[in-house]
């Protein structure tokens, strides 16, 4: 069958299917409010789960509550913060009930301050917004149980809020509105620096609002992301870099000539296998940017153009990069010198067809181009379907690569359909 | 600046949702499954449209949804399809399922479907996008987010193990 015939044949067989007179557009409605009323039942389930496990998560905030016990240390000597930067984060959350972003509230001080409560955040621009209220979440707890935490910010570090924003189906206009925010403590609102936000898979651009759009705000945590699931509360979170290291110039990308690494522990188990490298750098100071992310290729023994590890950052490897990534003004670098090295994980799980691994080849950009550092892999591995790779570890402990490892293959199977 | 007053989701969702079937039907094999499918599709289109309208392609978006739910979908039902038509034989099941050639139509024509249910998923996506909807490799290539050399690969990997699926169905024929 050559293509003109294929496309012919699978013209005609398709062709009841491409004529098919589609429901009335109010059965999309009704199936889209039956997926709410779903989303809203496995929350009240989740939290209640939650609420029944959990001892120490208030499931509502409350802003009557007495704060979370705090050292008398902090609460004596540290005082409230007055001078901060407010932006958004650099991506936004795509959720069902609508999008989520986040706040980020970063002190520009010289010294420690705390913050503790919710920003008042206002809205200004056309009629259309006029309409709009500003929850500040307390009550229906939308967007998660997001507890109110007093945080204690050293210079330069960052406290974060959500700022959900739903989106009702029958609205029509959106429109880029003013943002006003006063953070927690000051009686004025502080300028917020707007720049592009990716949303989710979305473009970036504007946080922008729909008509009739419902918008909550959380209280202030630790972080400069969008938390989307149940934050566990801590009685005092020093927020560390990124920006604790803001004033600090940013050393160059690190070249590919200049990397380098070797494996240092392998395993297999039932979900697939894993490979750890060190990696590191000759010569002077550099960054590796992107988050933290590495981008490696396989080489496998059939020769030809390995796969490229599929980015898989779980939520342990992340909170585990935070500590190795630094703000250089409004970028996020990963710097490495001739002392320091950190963890690359790749994964490999079980399924599909395989090929035998021979060497990892470990590149410094966003991309697998360029020169990059080839790195012998002994012990036979199997490559089957795709590679995944985890966001770069500290080395130290030493265990601690491999337990990730183990649980982002066990994470990765329970995904998969 | 006010965005997205100017598309309308009743019409969006007329003009695509029967070619969303289609899509969906040509990976899935079950019209009732795509329809299903496309549903929940619109149903997310419908949560998203005030953002989703302000999109160049929006429909490049649905396809995307349509084709990972299918995909979902696809993975529990593939296993019994292709027990169901090994067990029935696939000719005898296209020939039961599907009215007879029309004269001047080819046995393609029946018997495409069952084939083309017994590739892989990821050849049947590649297969539908490319020679139904006719989108270019780099588009395929873009939306799915995988590079155009395996779009490529797919394509000629699933053709030739349609051919041998139709191969075997004629020889069935001919055996009576």
């Amino acid at each position: 069958m050559d293509e003109q015939e294929l496309r012919a044949a699978l013209a005609s067989w398709l062709r009841g299917a491409r004529e098919d007179q589609p429901p009335d557009v109010a059965v999309i409605g009704r199936r889209l409010r039956r997926r709410r009323v779903r989303g809203a039942l496995a929350c009240v389930a989740v939290l209640a789960a939650v609420a029944g496990t959990t001892a120490g998560i208030r499931l509502t905030a409350d802003r009557s509550a007495p704060p979370p016990s705090i050292s008398p240390a902090v609460t004596a000597s540290t005082p409230g913060c007055t001078s901060l930067r407010v932006s958004w984060s650099s991506h936004a959350v795509d959720t069902m009930p609508g999008m989520i972003y986040a706040l980020v509230f970063r002190n520009t001080s010289g010294r420690s301050c705390v913050l503790d409560g919710w920003p008042r955040v206002t809205v200004r621009g056309s009629a259309l917004v006029a309409r709009l209220r500003v929850l500040d979440g307390s009550g229906s707890g939308g967007f998660g149980p997001i507890e109110a935490t007093r945080v204690v910010l050293r210079p330069g570090g960052a406290a974060a809020a959500d700022v959900q924003i739903g989106y009702p189906p029958t609205a029509l206009g959106c429109v880029a509105p003013t943002w006003s925010v006063t953070p927690p403590g000051i009686g004025r609102a502080t300028s917020l620096h707007e720049g592009p936000v990716r949303h989710g898979p979305l473009p970036a651009g504007p946080v922008d609002v729909c008509a009739d759009a419902s918008i909550e705000v959380s209280p202030i945590y630790p972080g400069d992301q969008p938390l989307t699931g149940v934050y566990p509360p801590q009685a005092v979170h020093s927020s560390s870099p990124p920006g604790s290291e803001g004033a600090r110039p940013e050393p160059p990308a690190c070249a590919g000539t200049a990397l380098r690494a070797r494996v240092t522990d392998t395993g297999t188990d039932r979900q697939g296998s894993f490979v750890i490298l060190r990696v590191g750098v000759r010569g002077g100071d550099c960054t590796l940017r992107d988050g933290g992310l590495p981008v490696m290729r396989l080489n496998e023994a059939s020769g030809g153009t390995g796969p490229v590890g599929k980015a898989f950052p779980t939520s342990q490897s992340q909170k585990a990069t935070q500590s190795l990534l630094v703000m250089y003004g409004g970028k996020m670098g990963l710097p490495l010198s001739a002392q320091t090295a950190v963890a690359a994980v790749l994964l490999l799980p079980r399924g599909g067809a395989c090929g035998r691994l021979v060497s990892v080849t470990i590149y410094p950009g966003a991309i697998a181009l360029g020169s990059g550092l080839t790195v012998g892999v002994s012990g036979g591995l199997e490559v089957c379907g795709r590679p995944l790779v985890l966001s770069l570890l500290p080395v130290s402990p030493a265990s601690e690569a491999a337990n990730l490892a183990r649980a982002a293959l066990a994470d990765w199977a329970n995904k998969r359909p | 600046m006010v965005r997205g007053a100017g598309r309308d989701f009743e019409e969006f969702y007329q003009a695509n949702y029967g070619v969303t079937v289609a899509l969906v039907m040509g990976v899935l094999g079950s019209q009732a499954e795509a329809e299903d499918v496309a549903q929940e599709t619109f149903a997310r289109a419908l949560a998203r449209w005030p953002r989703l309208s302000s999109y160049e392609l929006p429909e490049a978006w649905v396809r995307q949804v349509a084709l990972r739910l299918a995909t979902d979908a696809g993975r529990r039902l593939h296993r019994a399809i292709r027990t169901s038509l090994r067990l029935r034989g696939v000719l005898t099941a296209a020939g039961a399922s599907a009215p007879g050639p029309e004269p001047g139509e080819s046995l393609a024509f029946t018997a495409l479907g069952p084939a083309l249910m017994l590739l892989p998923l990821r050849e049947r996506e590649v297969i539908v996008l490319h020679y139904f909807l006719d989108l270019p490799v780099e588009q395929i290539a873009h939306e799915r987010r995988i590079p155009a050399g395996t779009v490529k690969a797919r394509l000629v990997s699933g053709r030739r193990r349609l051919e041998r699926e139709l191969g075997r169905t004629r020889e069935r024929i001919s055996d009576g």
